[in-house]
């Protein structure tokens, strides 16, 4: 059986415009009013939760905003004013800590007993 | 489709926009009834349980999780609360939702004189569809009232398009046989 013999068969479609609830314009509207009035109070609240999620989200972005170019400058600060190594050997100094423990820091290399002897006697 | 697609405007319900979610109601309501008639079979306990389940929709919009298929996601919410309520009709064995205290009575009743006819012929077609299946009322209410083609009736009721045109198939042959020639639509 072809589709045009399968049509030819098909029984004819039913009217059922006497179930369509839009057919009447006017009791249409007023179902969708009633709807709209039973949902009312829902959209209420979507509306004021967007309202203060909205406000958060426009709060959050200037937030980051200026985290972010704080950090900018704090990373540039640090890299502009890093300390030299005698400034540091001065302040370990006023610090009570021996310069010569500063330098051995930063040069990286281990001090030898004898090193730590000599200090110990310069101390006391 | 005329006007916003269905995304922008469940995303604008989301917000709350009562237009858009009144635009929504008017676009499928007609599928809605359709599904909720073939469950309920009453016009009156049908407009009781869409209007039930358009709040209860809103209320889970979130979870509707693409808005573009929203027909599919509604109609399911409808199918599930009309058969709760089918379900609990028979439990209680009660009389019948629309003792005219549900939607029906407080949107009024149309004008009897004017409507008569078409009241007569409604519950023609209502006794009628009483004596096909479920899903055979579904599928010719989508089809042959709010011209769903197959594919979509396919989607939204998880069967194949095949077993959609059978229903179809089966569903106008029955109601051509207890109606007769009275209700044959006429030719556009």
């Amino acid at each position: 059986m072809d589709a045009s013999d399968r049509r030819s068969r098909e029984p004819a479609p039913v009217d059922l415009s006497a179930l369509d609830p839009t057919a009447d314009r006017e009791r249409f509207g007023r179902i969708v009013e009633r709807i709209q009035m039973a949902g009312a109070a829902e959209l209420h609240r979507r509306r004021r939760e967007a309202g203060i999620w909205g406000e958060v989200a426009r709060w959050r972005r200037g937030i980051l905003l200026g985290a972010g170019a704080l950090a900018a400058a704090s990373v540039l600060t640090l890299l502009l004013t890093r300390p030299s190594s005698e400034s540091q050997a001065e302040s370990t100094t006023v610090l009570g800590i021996p310069s010569q423990w500063s330098e051995w820091v930063a040069s990286g290399e281990q001090p030898g007993p004898g090193d730590l002897l000599t200090i110990e006697r310069s101390e006391s | 489709m005329k006007g916003p697609s269905d995304g922008t405007l469940v995303a604008r319900a989301r917000r709350g926009d009562a237009a858009a979610f009144g635009a929504l109601v008017q676009r499928h309501y007609r599928a809605c009834n359709a599904v909720a008639l073939a469950i309920l079979r009453r016009r009156a306990d049908a407009e009781d349980a869409c209007q039930d389940a358009w709040v209860r929709a809103l209320e889970k919009l979130d979870t509707c999780r693409n808005p573009e298929r929203f027909a599919s996601w509604m109609l399911q919410i409808v199918r599930n609360h009309a058969r709760n309520l089918w379900a609990a009709r028979r439990v209680r064995a009660a009389e019948p939702l629309d003792s005219n205290a549900g939607l029906a009575a407080a949107v009024g009743r149309e004008d009897p004189t004017r409507d008569h006819e078409r009241e007569r012929l409604r519950a023609r077609l209502e006794g009628a569809l009483a004596e096909v299946s479920e899903v055979q009322r579904t599928v010719l209410l989508l089809h042959d009232l709010d011209g769903w083609p197959h594919r979509k009736i396919a989607t939204a009721l998880e069967i194949s398009e095949v077993m959609s045109r059978q229903h179809l198939f089966q569903a106008r042959r029955k109601l051509r046989a207890m109606l007769g020639d009275e209700t044959l639509q006429q030719p556009e």
